[in-house]
């Protein structure tokens, strides 16, 4: 025993000196002031953002990045001794699963208020912090402007086998578009819908996979969050979007019957449908973890990140559109009164359902 | 090999390491069976046929390609008159120092269909099975060239001279006589391979084909985190490994001829050493050239182009700091692991009997256990008996130590083997006690392997992917995380000058083992 006992005591010092030795900016001690956040979002987009808010608050932060569902299950598990202060979510209905779960700590900061409640919980406890269309991207050198998909419906054509990219079910805002699906269509029809269009798609590990094989010509279409082909066309690429399933202005002829009752026939233009489905907005949004350490400097990164400053670096570095009230999008983003948007509250989506009929589909 | 019973503090050491060691297993069975097996329906609704089926064709491929381009490189640059044989067995060991999964972001970058070499020559049809076996045969294949090359190096010539008097063509002894003198050094090889691909994780991601380890890490970081589907999948994997290992134990006892006591004499290559030379070229240019040389050009573009407002997309700590992870890391799981391995090295070396082969086996549970699945139970352990770990870097020790432990304890048994007991029973005699007496004699005797062992696993460690990124704290990037996480955001030329220090690094730490063994035994 006095070997066990020996051999283990040098094997717990040598991991023990090991792991106490690295120089302070390899493994912070925890300071009160040390943030420590959870992001779904990609690393290159937050980062830079972090950075500012380092800067302007004197607050350090230490990120943990991965898939937001992975990191949302993480903040679950660790309820009894939370580690985190904040999540970064890629989309607004993976916040709203945690605060229904009861892992969120109600926020009643009146500077919140600055986003619009539909991008935000009632209390508090998540804002989106910028927003995204969910649109179809195409190469313009292996689809004619006229063949392009106008509805998601038009998506399960068989005419598309093999030529649409998809990205995996990891990706939030995938999860949220089939979870909104859910919510319009109902069950059944988006399952059916879903299970056509997976037999058309391939699945590419992440959104940034699907925009570089479109970009390049190896997918006809790929579905992606509009910032998504800003990023591609940006890099010079053949691309184009397409916000699915809006309506569009058709001219019919109406009778009218005039004030002194006689009947003519006039020609107006009409919205057609008259309810589209409409893209998916989604939001981008902070989670403020219950029982988290560094719970004011938590809240310090969520009013940060409603600020104006905050909010032009999303929109600016991302072609995200800002959430705060009055901020218009830059760098040729269609303003948002322009799109049709899906009529489905951020917040009554499910993801897991969502998930569900993708997996069912046949997405992975 | 001394029959003697081992001393209860041995045993007892040896039994600490092992429970430790079989931890992570018995969580993940425990996981699995747990609630009403519907982890397993949920695992078996997620294809598990399918799965097996083409992790099983990906392993064997990657298997027989590997022992064919190990075994032909290995008779070239051992049993020939190949021109630059001592430049052509480094060409041929290095490829070892890049992990496959980096190789896969060269080849899936250039080989993408509608990629550039598709826009090039119309090529596309590298993705998915031949992809992962291409890169994976390409990165494992040094495996079998180096195990192969030890055993081509002592056997005996004696037989194979016998053959040849008797009329045999030189192809024909090479064929009939030498290789299956050296079937059990081929079997082992093979079995390393087969461990790595059912392993691998960066690789059949990128190329895009599914494996029971990339359908796990899919479970793992799932919105819905099932670790009931996981374990379960994570019970066949170690299921097939198991097997995989059980094969290993068989063949290791076999197939020892007697060792060599003067080199065989070189086949005449005549006319054939150039284009043997070009092949040799070819195999070193497609498994190193290639991958080096892409992230050379990759670091040579300068940095990312900066986003809007003039702001660097890059965002990770420093290199220097990136490297001090990966090494810190490393260092202290090869130390664990060499303090570690020492009991389970000692059992293995020097007794006998069911109880210690039992337990020297289960100490080596790591070799079924591919990183995903260490990591999959330390989650698990982590939400429940083990919270105080959570978020720190021991944690990632901890995982990384248990997976690799068994590379310490091969290389330090063969150094304790080849220590006479009768030194270590003399220290006794002389009034040493057993523990004073060991570190007094075996210990320094056997230093050399124990040393071989920590760099392996230093090694293998900083190679490490998926438990990496799983079990790391937050805020603590290594190279390897940095190389995966950057170009899987496309941004290849911020991963490149990471990938170069983890290469780099890796062929150090490999020169160091490979100069120490003479080139040859280590793995």
């Amino acid at each position: 025993m006095a070997v066990a006992g020996a051999l283990a005591g040098t094997a717990l010092a040598a991991i023990g000196t090991a792991g106490a030795a690295p120089a302070p900016s390899q493994v912070r001690t925890q300071h009160a002031d040390t943030l420590v956040i959870y992001t779904g979002r990609r690393e290159s987009l937050i980062a830079p953002a972090l950075r500012a808010f380092e800067a302007e608050s004197g607050i350090r932060v230490q990120v943990k990045s991965g898939s937001t569902g992975a990191l949302a299950q993480q903040i679950l598990a660790e309820r009894g001794n939370p580690q985190a202060s904040v999540l970064i979510s890629q989309d607004a209905p993976t916040c709203e699963v945690l605060r229904t779960q009861g892992a969120l700590q109600a926020n009643p900061d009146r500077a919140l208020e600055v986003i619009p409640d539909a991008y935000r919980a009632p209390d508090g406890s998540w804002i989106g912090v910028s927003g995204r269309a969910r649109v179809v991207m195409y190469n313009r050198n292996l689809v004619r402007r006229a063949d392009l998909p106008q509805t998601v419906q038009d998506l399960a054509n068989p005419r598309w086998r093999g030529r649409i990219a998809a990205p995996s079910t990891r990706e939030a805002s995938l999860v949220s578009w089939a979870g909104a699906l859910v919510r319009q269509l109902g069950r059944e029809r988006a399952q059916a819908l879903l299970t056509q269009i997976a037999r058309n798609t391939t699945t590419l590990p992440s959104h940034t996979d699907v925009r570089k094989a479109v970009g390049r010509g190896e997918f006809a279409l790929g579905l992606v969050n509009h910032y998504y082909y800003h990023l591609e066309s940006a890099e010079g690429s053949p691309v184009g979007l397409v916000y699915t399933d809006q309506a569009r202005t058709v001219r019919v002829r109406v009778r009218v019957t005039g004030p002194n009752g006689r009947v003519r026939t006039v020609i107006r233009g009409r919205q057609v449908p008259a309810k589209p489905l409409g893209v998916l907005f989604n939001a981008a949004s902070v989670c403020l973890v219950k029982g988290g350490p560094a719970q004011s400097e938590a809240r310090a990164l969520m009013a940060w990140m409603t600020s104006g400053r905050a909010q032009q670096l999303f929109a600016e570095l991302n072609y995200e559109y800002p959430l705060r009230r009055g901020l218009p999008p830059t760098n040729g983003v269609k303003p948002l009164p322009a799109i049709d948007t899906a009529q489905v509250a951020l917040r009554d989506i499910d993801p897991v359902a969502g998930l569900e009929v993708l997996e069912a589909a046949g997405f992975r | 090999m001394s029959a003697r019973r081992p001393p209860l503090a041995l045993l007892a050491a040896v039994t600490l390491v092992a429970a430790v060691m079989a931890a992570p297993l018995a969580w993940v069975v425990r996981d699995a069976f747990a609630d009403d097996l519907a982890g397993w329906r949920r695992a078996w609704g997620d294809r598990l046929v399918r799965l097996l089926a083409d992790t099983l064709l990906l392993t064997g491929l990657v298997t027989v390609a590997a022992v064919v381009l190990g075994v032909v490189t290995a008779v070239l640059v051992v049993r020939t008159d190949l021109p630059f044989r001592r430049a052509a067995y480094w060409a041929l060991a290095l490829p070892l120092a890049v992990p496959p999964f980096v190789s896969a972001i060269a080849y899936a970058d250039l080989f993408s269909p509608a990629g550039p070499v598709d826009r090039l020559t119309g090529y596309d049809g590298f993705l998915g099975l031949e992809g992962s076996t291409v890169v994976l045969a390409l990165g494992l294949f040094p495996y079998v060239f180096l195990i192969a090359g030890a055993a081509l190096q002592v056997a005996s010539p004696d037989r194979e001279e016998a053959a040849r008097s008797l009329g045999l063509r030189p192809i024909a002894v090479l064929w009939r006589v030498t290789l299956p003198g050296i079937r059990a050094a081929l079997g082992a090889g093979a079995l390393l391979v087969a461990f790595h691909v059912l392993a691998e994780f960066g690789t059949p991601q990128l190329m895009r084909y599914q494996t029971f380890t990339t359908a796990i890490f899919d479970q793992l970081v799932s919105l819905r985190l099932d670790l009931a589907a996981a374990s379960a999948l994570s019970c066949v994997l170690v299921a097939v490994a198991a097997v995989l290992i059980a094969m290993e134990w068989r063949l290791r006892g076999r197939g020892r001829d007697a060792a060599a006591t003067r080199p065989a004499a070189p086949l005449r290559l005549g006319a054939w050493r150039w284009p043997a030379l070009g092949l040799v070229a070819l195999v070193w240019a497609t498994a190193a050239g290639l991958p080096v040389g892409w992230l050379v050009w990759q670091s040579l573009r300068g940095p990312e182009p900066a986003g809007f407002g003039g702001l660097s997309l890059t965002t990770g700590p420093g290199l220097p700091e990136l490297a001090g992870n990966s090494l810190l890391v490393g260092v202290a799981s090869a130390a664990a692991c060499a303090v570690l391995a020492l009991p389970v090295a000692v059992l293995a070396a020097r007794h006998r009997g069911r109880a210690a082969l039992a337990l020297s086996g289960l100490s080596q549970a790591g070799y079924a256990l591919p990183g995903v699945v260490v990591a999959l139970a330390l989650i698990g352990l982590v939400a429940g008996p083990l919270s105080a770990l959570a978020g720190s870097v021991l944690l990632l020790v901890v995982g990384l130590s248990i997976r690799y432990l068994p590379e310490a304890v091969q290389a330090t048994r063969g150094a304790v083997a080849r220590v006479p007991p009768e030194v270590e029973e003399a220290a006794r005699s002389l009034g040493h006690r057993p523990l004073s007496a060991f570190l007094r004699t075996t210990l320094p005797l056997a230093a050399g392997g124990v040393l071989v062992g920590a760099l392996l696993v230093l090694l293998s460690v900083i190679r490490e992917l998926p438990a990496t990124m799983l079990l790391r704290p937050p805020g603590f990037d290594t190279l390897a995380v940095r190389v995966w996480v950057d170009s899987s955001e496309g941004l290849y030329r911020a991963a490149a000058p990471a990938g170069l220090v983890l290469v780099g690094i890796c062929a150090v730490c490999l020169v160091v083992v490979l100069r120490r063994r003479k080139g040859v035994s280590a793995l």
